[in-house]
């Protein structure tokens, strides 16, 4: 290993945050702006996840027969893991909101490009 | 009894459910809305003040089984003192605003039924979805809480722009929801550079950590947070930068719907302002940021509300600059001046759902709102005309109405805290407010009915005009007797400040 | 009137400088109430610097007050600017998240 995980995984959230972003920003074509706001979501999740990284820890189910103080000092942080479940639902269901969006109002255009779409307001 | 407060949320969630499924059967459908939009402020009064800790998980330090069993390193810290479940708290200051959160629903879904012959399910599973998104978002106590509920209330608020159906009302979702998605994971990345500093998401311990100094108050990783759930809190609110696509959101929606957008937009600028202020509210940089986006929004909401000449568009930015005045009372972070903040967001309520119903009844009758357009509608029905005259004062801050209370107590709160100049804006700016209604109104009901003027409509439906009665019923008593509100609301500063 | 008659004169005749102007004479009412507005106000506002440091805070007002005059058409600019299109709210949207992070983090050492 050159870095530690918890390290690598932090950084890689911030790429896809940042990759993302420029995805939601630069691109005209309205399906990669949705997929880089996907990415957004996904490295704030990553970002969550990594901050529970124990080094040498165990998964945080407690088993009969296992000893308190040991479990007290070896298990990862469970917190993230049950914040990053309900935010993965969340994501999950912007995107499909948004995918259905696109569809309607390619069929209403029948372009995908966003300066088309939603440029200035049609009146 | 406290075990009446997570019914505040579910209740509406189950209503929503059954109303989906309930789609096309009428009569029952507006029974069963009308029954849980009035039992809704029914259980916000009755309920008992108090926490509700979910599954029963009290602090480990009230916990006297429990705590034995830890090891005595944990036990002699200060983390048996933290929150291990989700925590409600209702306070007066809450009851005071989810009883205007449930007047004001039922008040819109009974237009929207008068109006309407064929209801629809998903209308109304969206509306009873954001009723108890928003009152879920005040009463947690738990951060990361708020931040689901918040997700919920944008796609909520989304869902009912679509339903609305007006002219390019998809393209307008499409881009709320393009920003949210910028401004929601920004928000959860704020809460995970706090979670990551402090090790827990409830926001009493938070705080507790913060003053016991288990974590240092000005480490950089707790200012990137505060950053980023600042700018999260100003997509949630509608002020700037996001002010023109919160003013479109609410100029393309049905009457009763902008009216729903609008109550839910204060309650979320609401519970995040007040998270905020209670975590971060020592830092000196606090107010200034929030200041100087309270005077942004007010210049821009008002500067662009005067220049407008259709009327649902100078209602939503005046609606937006509105929001100026709440973030400036948060902003000087003194006691007066919060409550000042809080009394302007519960006046915010009312008042603009008023303006928003009774405008939309003109729209109703005539199809147009391009004030060019129209003249002369004083003749039809003079009744609603002097209603809507009394809601402009009220937002404008004339006496006797609720709008000149808040916005008093705001302008004594800036003058005893030092800063004069703050006054002196909170003054211009009403002026012009009230300068833009009477403009509007002239145009609207004073001049001569223009020849080609068409009624698509004839009669404004009658409880509509019953609706804007009520609310400009509540405006004048709190403008009267102010302290039946302003007392909740000084009383939980007092315990904060 | 000949007063009203002057202004909207003055104000056809700025008009005409610039391209694609929204506003129309039955704005003039309006147009000039905002544009009074939006001067005063960002004025005032500026005056409350005066609590960091009063040297920069008077400097700061006098450039605001020849930069405002200069451009002063101001309200068809900012009706330019407030548009309902994605870039232009985008834009607007990243320029406000770094000034606020920079803002905060590095406004805590000079506050």
């Amino acid at each position: 290993m050159v870095m530690d995980i918890q390290l690598a995984s932090l950084f890689t959230a911030g790429a896809l945050i940042i990759i993302g972003l420029y995805a939601a920003i630069f691109l005209d074509n309205i399906v990669k702006k949705v997929i880089g706001l996907n990415f957004i979501e996904d490295g704030a999740n990553l970002f969550l996840i990594a901050l529970g990284y124990k080094f040498g820890g165990v998964v945080p189910i407690y088993l009969p027969g296992m000893s308190r103080s040991w479990f007290y000092a070896n298990s990862a942080y469970p917190l993230p893991h049950a914040l990053v479940l309900t935010s993965i639902v969340i994501g999950a269901s912007t995107l499909a909101v948004m995918l259905a969006l696109v569809m309607v109002l390619y069929k209403k255009y029948h372009t995908l490009s966003t300066k088309v779409i939603l440029g200035e307001d049609h009146e | 009894m406290n075990e009446l407060i997570p019914l505040m949320v579910i209740v509406p969630i189950i209503c929503a459910l059954l109303l989906n499924l309930l789609h096309g059967k009428d009569k029952i459908s507006r029974i069963i809305a009308l029954i849980v939009a009035i039992v809704i402020p029914i259980i916000a009064i009755v309920a008992n003040t108090g926490l509700h800790y979910f599954g029963g998980y009290t602090p480990l330090a009230f916990n006297g089984t429990l705590l034995g069993t830890l090891p005595t390193a944990l036990a002699n810290s200060n983390i048996v003192f933290f929150h291990p479940a989700i925590t409600y708290s209702l306070v007066a200051m809450k009851k005071i605003f989810i009883f205007v959160l449930g007047i004001v629903i039922f008040l819109s879904l009974f237009t929207y039924f008068n109006k309407y012959k064929k209801i629809s399910g998903p209308f109304m599973f969206l509306v009873f979805m954001g009723t108890a998104a928003v009152s879920a978002m005040l009463l947690t106590d738990d951060i990361f809480n708020m931040y689901i509920f918040f997700e919920i209330a944008a796609l909520t608020q989304t869902g009912i722009i679509l339903a609305s159906d007006s002219e390019g009302s998809t393209e307008t979702a499409l881009k709320y929801m393009i920003l949210g998605s910028i401004g929601g994971p920004i928000l959860l990345l704020g809460i995970g550079f706090i979670l990551g500093a402090v090790g827990s998401v409830n926001i009493s311990d938070i705080v507790y950590a913060i003053k016991t100094n288990m974590v240092d108050p000005y480490s950089p990783v707790l200012l990137i947070g505060f950053a980023m759930i600042f700018f999260g809190w100003l997509y949630s609110s509608g002020l700037p930068p996001f002010n023109t696509i919160k003013s479109l959101i609410y100029s393309k929606g049905t009457p009763e719907a902008s009216a729903i957008l609008t109550t839910f937009s204060v309650f979320t600028m609401v519970a995040l302002g007040i998270a905020m202020f209670r975590i971060f509210g020592y830092l000196s940089v606090y107010k200034i940021i929030i200041i100087l986006f309270a005077l942004l929004a007010m210049v821009l909401g008002v500067s662009m509300a005067v220049v407008q000449t259709d009327f649902r568009k100078m209602l939503g930015f005046l609606a937006v600059g509105e929001l100026g005045f709440i973030a400036l009372g948060f902003g000087i972070g003194t006691k007066i001046s919060m409550t000042a903040g809080l009394f302007q967001a519960f006046n915010d309520i009312v008042i603009t759902s008023l303006l928003f119903i009774g405008f939309g009844t003109i729209y109703y009758l005539t199809g147009t709102s391009d004030t060019r357009k129209l003249g002369g509608l004083i003749s039809l029905n003079p009744k609603v005309a002097i209603m809507l005259l009394f809601g402009g004062f009220a937002l404008a801050g004339v006496p006797p109405f609720n709008g000149f209370q808040s916005k008093l107590m705001l302008v004594q709160s800036a003058l005893n805290a030092g800063y004069p100049e703050l006054a002196i804006i909170v003054v211009l700016v009403s002026i012009v407010v009230f300068m833009t209604f009477v403009k509007a109104f002239h145009s609207i009901y004073l001049k001569p009915k223009p020849e080609n003027l068409k009624f698509v409509h004839k009669e404004i439906p009658s409880l509509a005009i019953f609706s804007v009665a009520i609310l400009l019923i509540i405006c004048l008593i709190v403008g009267i007797y102010p302290r039946i509100v302003t007392y909740g609301f000084a009383q939980y500063l007092g315990g904060l400040i | 009137m000949a007063f009203y008659d002057l202004l909207l004169n003055s104000l056809k005749e700025v008009k005409g400088k610039i391209k694609d102007d929204p506003l129309t004479s039955d704005n003039v009412s309006g147009a000039t109430a905002g544009e009074l507005t939006i001067i005063s106000v960002t004025l005032i506002a500026a005056i409350l610097l005066s609590h960091i440091n009063l040297l920069i805070s008077a400097l700061i007002i006098i450039i605001l007050a020849v930069f405002l005059i200069t451009n002063l058409p101001l309200i068809p600019k900012v009706i330019k600017e407030e548009n309902n299109s994605l870039d232009t709210m985008m834009f607007y949207v990243i320029l406000t998240m770094g000034v606020v992070v920079c803002l905060i983090y590095w406004g805590v050492a000079y506050v």
